[in-house]
């Protein structure tokens, strides 16, 4: 499985971008080149704001990863009541919202999730359409800038997740996350003055390599078949490359209280998790509702959201001219406020065969704040191990 | 009907003695009269007619003339008016009848009884005579002769000697007399009685028996040990039969046979079975888990069982096997261990509790 991954991301990225890191390339095509500002200081100062907020937007989809298991759907458990086994449960459960059902004593899963983003958005703005103004520079008594700098970019991440779950006290699983990224950004930079288009600068990175591994546990605290109640905790090491935007640089811990309710066909699953370190502290609360079209299926419909601390907006600041009366100075930047994020996921799982597990998914972003792209198509396969 | 036809079988016949197979004749005659329903007059007419047509041909040639023929046929042709069916066993040609007729003749025991009994009083008027006056009028027209008596006599006092009351209940118990059961006489009998009792037996049997015919035997075979007491009619005894080993279910084999039925329902993941004898079981969440299940086989081993009055204990080790619908196939072996409560109502035992455990 780690090898297929790396294969798909062999063949899907290009080579790395040798000299210049992604966040250099980020910079550079930030930093004002043309507009004769006279503050090339407060330039750079809005560039690296900008940069370092787009930069926390990817890597905050990054960390997106659904490493909930489906083992449970696998699993069975005797029921004293009823004096027989039964399936642990007839879902398979959500992607990306933990339930508290554990996979249960020495079962195991693994499995290989790929997903493909692109991004379109950041902040409501679009990011393709030469739209998203880096530096204008405009006149107090007219509406629009008479030289403006304008970036056109375009983001794109593959990433392959190897997953891995084992059940190592019936009511203890731990489990791994290790995703593989390719990062790859393209961009130019355009200035127009009076209505003439100047391209100002162009350039293109891509990187690939280990994002910011997870290890996670979870303990099944109130065991009411597979619903209840239990705990979870995951640290995300900072083993992706920061520089090339695949990791945070910084450990991060989350913390996560699960409940789960099954009834008949129909499951939910809540979470609320909070998340220090990293890139930044974090609450995460999701919700799943699962429903069993049949034995072998799975329907699942998430809603996941979060509220980071420190992700930053971008946003327009405007300061007079320096040295020309009666102009002021348009720079791309970002504030260090809170941002909401929201994103619907729908998708199913089908048991081909034996414990096979096909998985299909699209996260559609619900709220404006941060990188977004229209569809997030996922697809996984997983493997159940055990009895 | 068949007797009809059966008398003209004596024309055929090699018979010494030519008055008896006259009087066989006339018999056979009067049996027309009697399936045609014609007046005396006309049967003897008939009879005549064929018993001279037929006397010379049938003794001195082999080929009847066709004057006798033509008789034979017109009786005949009257059978049939009578009997359509006849005529499809019509035979046609005189010397195959004929051949026909000495077969008859050697083997149908009318015959042989017309021939028997050539002193009969007189036949009664055809008029008044039925098809089955044959069979009836044996005890009138043939009384059995007094060595027959006394052959059933000892046969009957052949018979074990045992209370007659006895005999009747195992009868009624073990053979029901029908119409067809040769010997349903009353074992307690005088010889006449007994030979009454014998002759209507055949009521409904193709031909009455021969009376110097030995008298049917009993079905039920004397004990070898039998005494022979001509006095005294007496039924089999019954049967020595051995004393069953008293088959006394306790409480424990009760229990047991709900642990086996408990063992059955989980094996054929049959929720309902288990409901019957573990009332208070989900059944419709046993139903959902055993459908997960491709098949299951439980078995209980040495069950240990205690039984105090209306409650019973059962502590049983065992194995489950199973395989489930959704996951791996391959079949999965839990051995278990079962901690049974049981409660008695009425006369049969429940399950009031089940204990399972991994074990």
């Amino acid at each position: 499985m780690l090898i297929l991954a790396i294969a798909i991301l062999a063949v899907s990225a290009p080579s790395a971008f040798a000299q210049r890191s992604l966040s250099d390339v980020l910079s550079f095509l930030l930093t004002n080149r043309s507009i004769p500002t006279d503050d090339f200081a407060r330039d750079e100062q809005a560039a690296a704001a900008t940069r370092d907020a787009i930069s926390r937007f990817l890597l905050l989809e990054l960390t997106r990863l659904p490493v909930s298991s489906s083992a449970g759907g696998f699993t069975y458990r005797l029921n004293p009541r009823l004096g027989t086994v039964e399936r642990s449960s007839d879902s398979f459960g959500p992607f990306f919202t933990e339930r508290a059902l554990t996979a249960g004593a020495r079962h195991g899963s693994f499995g290989l999730n790929y997903q493909i983003a692109r991004f379109t958005s950041i902040d409501g703005r679009s990011l393709r359409d030469g739209t998203l103004v880096a530096t204008a520079s405009k006149f107090r008594d007219q509406s629009q800038p008479f030289d403006v700098e304008t970036l056109s970019l375009r983001a794109r991440a593959n990433m392959a997740t190897f997953v891995a779950n084992y059940g190592v006290l019936d009511h203890l699983d731990v489990g791994v996350a290790v995703p593989f990224v390719t990062l790859s950004i393209s961009g130019e930079r355009t200035d127009t003055y009076r209505g003439r288009p100047f391209p100002q600068a162009t350039a293109s990175a891509s990187a690939s390599g280990l994002g910011d591994i997870a290890i996670r546990a979870k303990y099944h605290l109130v065991r009411n078949r597979a619903g209840g109640v239990a705990v979870g905790a995951e640290v995300r090491t900072p083993t992706g490359r920061s520089e090339d935007l695949l990791g945070a640089g910084t450990a991060a811990l989350t913390s996560l209280v699960i409940g789960s309710f099954e009834r008949g066909a129909v499951a939910w699953d809540m979470n609320l998790g909070y998340t220090t370190g990293g890139l930044s502290d974090e609450l995460d609360y999701r919700g799943a509702l699962t429903v069993v079209g049949a034995p072998r299926l799975t329907w699942v419909a998430e809603l996941a959201g979060r509220r980071v601390n420190g992700l930053g907006t971008l946003t327009d600041t405007v300061s007079p001219h320096p040295t020309i009366p009666g102009v002021d100075t348009i720079r791309l930047t970002s504030l260090p406020h809170a941002a909401e994020q929201a994103a619907a996921i729908a998708g199913f799982k089908w048991n081909p065969a034996t414990t096979w597990l096909v998985s299909f998914y699209v996260v559609r972003a619900l709220a404006t704040a941060g990188l977004n792209a229209q569809w997030v198509p996922t697809v996984s396969v997983d493997y159940s191990l055990g009895r | 009907m068949l007797e009809s036809v059966d008398g003209l079988s004596i024309f055929g016949a090699e018979d010494p003695d030519w008055s008896a197979a006259r009087a066989a004749e006339r018999l056979a005659a009067r049996e027309i009269a009697n399936a045609l329903d014609l007046f005396p007059s006309e049967a003897e007419e008939l009879a005549a007619d064929e018993s001279s047509g037929s006397c010379c041909g049938a003794a001195t040639s082999p080929d009847p003339p066709a004057e006798s023929d033509r008789d034979i046929d017109d009786g005949n042709e009257a059978i049939e008016r009578v009997v359509p069916a006849r005529a499809a066993v019509r035979i046609p040609w005189a010397p195959a009848r004929v051949a026909a007729m000495v077969a008859l003749a050697t083997f149908v025991p009318s015959a042989r009884e017309a021939k028997s009994h050539r002193s009969d009083p007189p036949i009664a008027p055809a008029r008044m005579a039925t098809i089955e006056r044959p069979y009836v009028r044996s005890e009138q027209t043939h009384p059995a002769p007094i060595d027959r008596q006394e052959t059933v006599t000892a046969v009957a006092d052949a018979r074990p000697k045992i209370p007659a009351t006895v005999a009747a209940a195992g009868r009624s118990t073990s053979r029901p007399p029908t119409d067809t059961q040769p010997n349903p006489a009353p074992l307690k009998a005088t010889a006449s009685e007994q030979l009454a009792t014998i002759a209507p037996t055949a009521v409904s049997a193709p031909y009455a028996a021969p009376i110097d015919s030995p008298p049917p035997l009993p079905r039920i075979p004397p004990p070898a040990n039998a005494e022979a007491a001509p006095s005294v009619i007496v039924a089999p005894p019954p049967a020595a039969v051995p004393p069953e080993p008293a088959v006394v279910r306790n409480d424990t084999d009760d229990v047991r046979a709900v642990l086996d039925r408990y063992q059955t329902a989980f094996s054929h993941l049959d929720a309902s079975k288990a409901k019957a004898i573990w009332p208070s079981v989900d059944e419709k969440a046993l139903g959902r888990a055993f459908g997960q299940l491709e098949r299951q086989e439980v078995v209980l081993e040495g069950c240990d069982v205690k039984v105090a009055g209306q409650r019973a204990l059962a502590a049983c080790r065992g194995q489950s096997s199973y395989v489930p619908r959704v996951g791996n196939k391959a079949a999965r072996v839990e051995a278990r261990r079962w901690a049974f409560t049981l409660r008695k109502i009425g006369e049969s035992w429940i399950i009031e509790a089940v204990d399972l455990a991994s074990r």
